[in-house]
């Protein structure tokens, strides 16, 4: 196991497209780091360079202390697992687990040994004898992870292992991937646009978003404290409410105002506004954040609208509301209060949790109950 | 009521045609169990096809008055090896342009491409003058060379190699094999039915070929079975029903061999480009297969 370290990695295809801005990152030894985004990018492709199968444009990639990038993939000493799997089909399971240590000139007796062990690990030693495609995408996704496994790599790598299992099924995987981390040891670089999966299996996750890093962070600091617009949309389900505002030079400190409602700037905050008057910002509010009905005294903030549609999840509901200023917010209430479609509505959001985004889609100011996180 | 008299037309016109080109086959065969006396005076009776009395004489004659398993022999040795240098030499050219990054390489495939059009004929001589220059008339090597390397080999297993996922033989990468072994482990153990299809055509071909046999063999050591059976015909006293049997003979080994690779033909017949065939089955997609039961 060894610790990997990217610098200033970077990525250019031939017709032009900046599949990946100078990158640096760091996964510890043993430590598991996620890379989150949206389709496009450039994910999969930071993990193809780390692998060798792309070759970058700028920057370097060190294994354990030593220099990779110009080493083919055979000789970096890594494992992937594939996002189809690419088990070998011609091959029986046994075979497709003992290919990279028979590709190693382990010998016959200590293959035989580790291929039995990772079998029993994975729960598939009554498969070694079938073909991949008598098996199911679960058993597959087992078998490719053995297949990663059995080498004891310096790093793991994993593109999007899950996306092809149902939903149940990602749920247990996920698990045991997680399980199999904490067992091995390992260093991990796993790959996902699922949130979910970034949140609940990442010791640190980058966000990337058209190629660049956009947040490198534990996943609590991440949603405490997004970075960026992009981080603060992406991260939760439904993301952060994103409002532009307007901001003034009040006789009083800063005066805002956001979709048509005036917001009571904390404390806290108001320096830091006051320095960006007449800017357009972005105020964010997550949607757990904001309560419908009357607002009390502490509201600093209580956009009007109309609901639009309520998706309810059991525990819970999701509430979208369209506001006077055709904005449209989410809002994460409870399930008791019933709330129709079309039924006008008053949400409120306490001082605490506001979160200013600057101009450039920077985190101005924090949200006060953000501030305990850590950074 | 009318759709059963259109199927019942339908049918008649294909019994009828398939009649038509089965004629010749099966009087080649009832031809070559006859008394030679008997086939050209009944060819075109009913006799011709139901005869009075068969008998194996002529196939017996067949082995008296020619040294039948030379040729049979050389044209299996002729075609097999054919068959083993071809595909040594057309997979990894057609891994090679389907897989690797090189200059030239669409140019190579479009020139490869091109010479699809040409017909043998064409180059013939030149070829003839070559291959005495080399010093390779009368032998085997003149026959089995020039066909190893075969354009449309090559292009079928071109398009089969594009079509092969590109993630096995990356993960066969990180798993650690070099090119030469992903290509020999991985990608040409899937690439299976396009080089079955590929021996099958070669075989076919070269097991058939006559002009070019012709054209560099004078003696008859190193002659295969269509120039044999030309020769043959040639031979005094000439015996129509020996002529047939030795036709028969010769058909057989290729009639058994399509009985028993018949799969392979069919796989052949449907490739006609890239990204066309479903049937090629030889990688597996995570999607498919049997639902999760882990």
């Amino acid at each position: 196991m060894a610790e990997l370290r990217l610098v200033g990695l970077a990525k250019r295809f031939p017709d032009g497209t900046e599949a990946l801005a100078p990158l640096d990152l760091e996964v510890p030894d043993g430590g598991f780091c996620v890379l989150l985004g949206p389709s496009g990018c450039g994910k999969t492709t930071l993990l193809r360079l780390v692998a060798g199968l792309e070759t970058p444009t700028a920057g370097e990639v060190w294994i354990g202390g030593r220099r990779v990038d110009s080493l083919p993939p055979q000789a970096r000493d890594v494992a992937m697992v594939f996002q189809d799997y690419a088990l070998y089909p011609h091959m029986r399971v046994h075979d497709n687990l003992a290919f990279p240590l028979r590709m190693r000139g382990v010998p016959r007796a200590e293959r035989e040994r580790r291929v039995r062990e990772v079998a029993r690990l994975l729960g598939i030693e009554p498969l070694l004898g079938r073909l991949p495609r008598e098996l199911s995408g679960g058993q597959r996704q087992r078998v490719a992870m053995g297949r990663a496994l059995v080498r004891e790599p310096a790093v793991f790598l994993m593109d999007e292992p899950l996306s092809n299992l149902d939903a149940r099924l990602r749920v247990e995987v996920r698990a045991e991937i997680a399980a199999l981390h904490r067992r091995t040891g390992g260093t991990f670089l796993y790959v996902t646009h699922d949130q979910v999966e970034a949140m609940t299996l990442g010791e640190r996750v980058a966000v990337l978003e058209r190629g660049r890093l956009q947040q490198l962070a534990d996943p609590d600091t991440l949603y405490a404290r997004p970075a960026t617009v992009f981080v603060a949309g992406f991260v939760g389900s439904p993301g952060m409410n994103l409002v532009p505002a307007r901001v003034r030079a009040g006789a009083a400190g800063p005066e805002a105002e956001a979709a048509g409602a005036p917001v009571r700037v904390p404390e806290g905050q108001r320096a830091v506004l006051a320095a960006h008057a007449g800017a357009a910002l972005t105020l964010g509010v997550r949607p757990e954040a904001l309560r419908a009905g009357q607002p009390p005294a502490e509201a600093a903030w209580c956009p009007r609208g109309r609901c639009e549609a309520v998706e309810r999840l059991g525990h819970e509901q999701v509430v979208w509301v369209r506001t006077g200023a055709d904005v449209r917010l989410a809002a994460r209430l409870p399930a008791r209060e019933r709330i129709g479609a079309g039924a006008p509505l008053v949400l409120w959001a306490p001082a605490s949790a506001l979160y200013w985004f600057g101009p450039d889609g920077r985190l101005l100011a924090p949200a006060a109950d953000a501030a305990g996180a850590p950074r | 009521m009318r759709g059963r008299m259109g199927a019942l037309a339908r049918h008649a016109l294909l019994l009828a045609l398939a009649a038509l080109y089965l004629y010749p086959v099966a009087l080649m065969v009832v031809g070559s169990l006859k008394p030679d006396a008997l086939v050209l005076p009944e060819l075109a009776t009913w006799r011709g096809l139901f005869p009075r009395e068969v008998s194996l004489q002529n196939y017996r004659d067949v082995f008296e008055r020619v040294d039948f398993l030379r040729f049979l022999g050389n044209s299996a040795w002729i075609a097999g090896a054919t068959v083993v240098l071809g595909l040594a030499v057309n997979a990894p050219a057609g891994y090679a342009l389907a897989r690797l990054r090189w200059r030239a390489r669409r140019r190579v495939l479009a020139f490869a491409l091109a010479l699809l059009v040409i017909p043998f004929e064409a180059v013939a001589v030149p070829l003839f003058f070559q291959v005495s220059w080399l010093g390779w008339r009368d032998t085997y090597t003149a026959q089995i060379v020039p066909f190893a390397a075969n354009a449309f080999s090559i292009y079928l297993l071109y398009s089969f190699f594009l079509d092969l996922p590109r993630s096995l033989e990356e993960a066969a990468r990180v798993d650690g094999a070099g090119p030469l072994r992903t290509f020999l482990l991985v990608a040409l153990p899937n690439a299976r039915p396009a080089l079955a299809t590929c021996a099958v055509l070669t075989f076919l071909t070269q097991w058939g070929s006559f002009l070019w046999p012709l054209m560099v063999t004078s003696g008859e050591r190193v002659r295969p079975l269509p120039v044999a059976l030309a020769a043959f015909h040639t031979l005094p006293p000439l015996a129509w029903g020996d002529i047939l049997a030795f036709a028969v003979m010769m058909v057989a080994p290729v009639v058994a061999l399509f009985v028993l690779f018949q799969r392979w033909f069919v796989v052949g017949a449907a490739y006609t480009g890239p990204r066309s065939g479903q049937s090629r089955g030889a990688a597996q997609r995570p999607q498919e297969g049997r639902p999760d039961d882990v």
